[in-house]
């Protein structure tokens, strides 16, 4: 009744050319799916989000930022946006906008969100989601029909964003942080401002 | 023993369907503040719903929502009471993807990495839900064998090194590809994703696919195919767990009734209690100890050997250890920031947008579908407003000149046709149209430049909502049962030749 008790793989002739065959096929099969990453992408991500390369690597698509979000700012894409960015969190600022509460960012298990303090300075100086963009050929205050909304929308006017003559807003682009909420507010259609995400080297 | 696990099994489920559905409350209870009049109002009666749930269930504590963001994820990635426990393979995916070990990752797996060392599969048998759906699965096979199909249906086994293959495979396409593909094999990383998906209102995803295939494949072909043979987390665990301390014990007395292969018939995963050893891949599901007509199996502790013991000891301390010092990682929530986004759509916010070049121009064309004034309360449902801009990509200035607009509808039907001689504001040509179908192809003629463009735009989404779903899985179980019937009705035809047969010779 004493067989040796097993220990270890049994590794047989078969299972070790199926294993063989594995290790080439996934090599391979990896390099085939690769492609799909390698488009640059202009997609916004939550803040805090490493380059994208490195963001794909590490985030294991477990939903916990958008469970986070209290805003249900934060969607996750699907297998349309291809295999590689299939469930990795997006912004989609004109549907809902980024209110800058950093939950995300210490929910995310692999720092694919680098944590960020949820300090107003702190926020200012390293969140770099992306920069809005004003075009004044759409924009109401640009066009004389004083406006002004996404003024009242910026988390830091007068620093990211600033109102001249007529309300005509103007973006400095060394302090937005590409949160949205600015797109999200604007009155006009199509939107007159609109955030540029960052630049993400693919 | 079962009823501690029917109750870890069922605690497991029900807290992977509660976590998404508590973080959307959360959410809501947040966007509408306590005790909103107007939520019915506001929000979509789902949302509503929702919310009432989360007042109801959360809104008694003195904070709701910072209880609420303590709990999130599922069981790929759970944080629970403010600890993220993440699945190891987790980690080893990140470390393949991203050819780099973060740390605070590591920590995040100790918690599972310990359990396995102490108890090798308990998480397959005691936690995963997608055993437990199998199981259910397995049971209504047997159930179907016995009661519906006279011949047995197929019984296909894989040999159980194909999980080597699983595991491996995914790390080396994980290595090349440059993301963590686990999360696309393991199918409890897909259906909390789903589910997710489901309470979220967003379109579906491929976990829920992948699971009635799976269900599929395992009731008509190949019982327990996936724990048993290909899932590549029972393979880690099981390995982790060589040396494990809780597990099924055999004892020595009394002995086997010879030729009995009551624990051996039982088990789901192929392994052989009645020997002693071979039980790595254990679940600790005790399907055999209830078999056992000699009571001599049992679930419980035994230290390997004796001079073993001093590391579980250290492992005990390390998990201790972890489970105090990872929460101090989570959350530092200051306040203060202004909240200017708004849950619910404003009216303007565009159902569909595209945006294209024909060059030089960036033409943009947007579509409100009266979305947030609720279109089924609408007098003209099918109405859209569409805004379509132009902007020149070098100067960076707007189209001004003539335009004329075609909507067709993409399965045919007449073509609307609007002209403009100029912009009805800024840059902005904006009509009102009826369009009924779903999509259109729009074609634009910026007639002062000289350019033609055409871009089709779905007016309307359909997400695929629950009920969706439901049917999914009640059309699966449904013809599997047809299936079943099928063999049922093949071996009478079968018995019907066989007594005809031999009269006619």
């Amino acid at each position: 009744m004493s067989e040796p008790p097993q220990s270890g793989v049994n590794l047989t002739r078969r299972s070790a050319l199926a294993l063989g065959l594995t290790a080439v096929g996934s090599v391979a099969a990896g390099f085939a799916i690769r492609e799909s990453r390698a488009a640059p992408t202009a997609i916004l991500r939550p803040p805090g989000a490493i380059d994208e390369t490195r963001f794909l690597a590490a985030c294991i698509r477990c939903f916990q930022c958008g469970e986070v979000c209290p805003n249900q700012a934060i969607q996750f894409g699907g297998l349309q946006d291809g295999l590689a960015r299939a469930y990795t969190p997006v912004i989609r600022a004109r549907e809902q906008s980024c209110i800058l509460c950093m939950k995300c960012t210490t929910a995310c298990p692999t720092d694919a969100l680098t944590p960020i303090a949820d300090d107003p300075d702190t926020i200012l100086n390293t969140v770099r989601m992306g920069t809005a963009h004003v075009d004044q050929d759409l924009c109401y205050s640009h066009n004389d029909r004083i406006c002004g909304v996404c003024y009242y929308a910026c988390p830091f006017p007068d620093q990211a964003l600033r109102l001249e003559t007529n309300a005509t807003p103007y973006v400095d682009e060394k302090f937005c942080v590409g949160c949205g909420n600015c797109e999200r507010a604007c009155i006009h259609l199509p939107q007159a401002i609109r955030i540029t995400p960052r630049e993400r080297a693919a | 023993m079962n009823i501690f696990r029917y109750a870890s099994q069922a605690a497991a489920l029900l807290t992977l369907l509660a976590l998404p559905l508590l973080s959307r409350g959360s959410a809501l209870y947040q966007a509408y503040g306590k005790g909103a009049t107007h939520i019915s109002e506001l929000a979509t009666p789902w949302d509503a719903f929702l919310f009432h749930m989360f007042s109801a269930a959360a809104g008694w504590f003195s904070d709701p929502v910072a209880l609420a963001d303590k709990f999130q994820g599922g069981f790929w990635s759970i944080t629970l009471f403010g600890v993220t426990f993440t699945d190891p393979l987790a980690m080893v995916g990140h470390a393949a993807a991203s050819g780099s070990i973060h740390w605070p990752l590591v920590i995040g797996i100790g918690a599972p990495v310990i359990l396995a060392i102490l108890a090798g599969r308990f998480f397959c048998g005691w936690i995963c839900p997608v055993n437990t759906l199998l199981e259910l699965n397995g049971r209504l096979r047997s159930w179907i064998e016995r009661r519906v199909a006279l011949q047995r249906p197929p019984k296909f086994t894989l040999p159980t090194w194909a999980r080597y293959l699983v595991l491996f495979g995914s790390i080396g396409v994980a290595a090349t590809a440059g993301y963590n593909v686990f999360a696309f094999v393991l199918p409890y990383a897909g259906m909390a994703r789903d589910w997710h998906f489901v309470i979220y209102g967003a379109s579906a995803g491929f976990g829920l696919f992948f699971l009635v295939t799976l269900i599929m494949v395992e009731l008509l072909i190949a019982p327990r195919l996936w724990c048993r043979s290909l899932c590549p987390t029972g393979l880690l665990l099981e390995t982790l767990g060589r040396r494990r301390v809780f597990g099924l014990q055999k004892a020595s007395q009394p002995p086997c009734p010879s030729g009995c292969h009551a624990c051996i018939t039982a088990c789901p995963v192929g392994v052989i209690p009645r020997d002693g050893h071979h039980t790595e891949s254990c679940m600790l599901c005790s399907a055999c100890v209830d078999r056992c007509p000699t009571s001599a199996l049992s679930l419980g502790a035994a230290l390997p050997k004796r001079r073993q013991a001093w590391r579980h000891a250290v492992g005990a301390v390390a998990l201790l250890v972890i489970l105090g010092t990872a929460g101090s990682a989570a959350a530092h929530h200051i306040k203060g920031q202004p909240h200017y986004g708004y849950l619910e759509n404003y009216p303007q916010t565009p159902t569909r947008e595209q945006r294209f070049t024909a060059s030089p121009y960036l033409i943009t064309v947007v579509a409100f579908g009266f979305d947030g004034m609720k279109a089924a309360r609408s007098e003209t449902p099918n109405d859209v407003m569409i805004y379509i801009s132009a902007r020149h990509e070098r100067t960076k200035k707007g189209y001004r000149g003539p335009l004329e607009v075609k909507f067709r509808d993409v399965v045919g039907g007449p073509v609307i046709t609007r002209r403009f001689k100029f912009p009805v504001e800024e840059t902005v040509y904006r009509m009102r149209v009826t369009l009924p179908a779903p999509a259109y192809d729009i074609a634009i003629n910026l007639k002062g430049a000289g350019i033609d463009a055409t871009t089709r735009l779905d007016v309307r989404g359909v997400p695929i909502s629950l009920p969706l779903y439901f049917l999914a899985g009640v059309a699966a179980i449904l013809i599997g049962i047809v299936a079943f019937l099928g063999i049922r009705h093949r071996r009478r035809r079968a018995r019907v030749d066989l007594a005809t047969a031999p009269s006619e010779s």
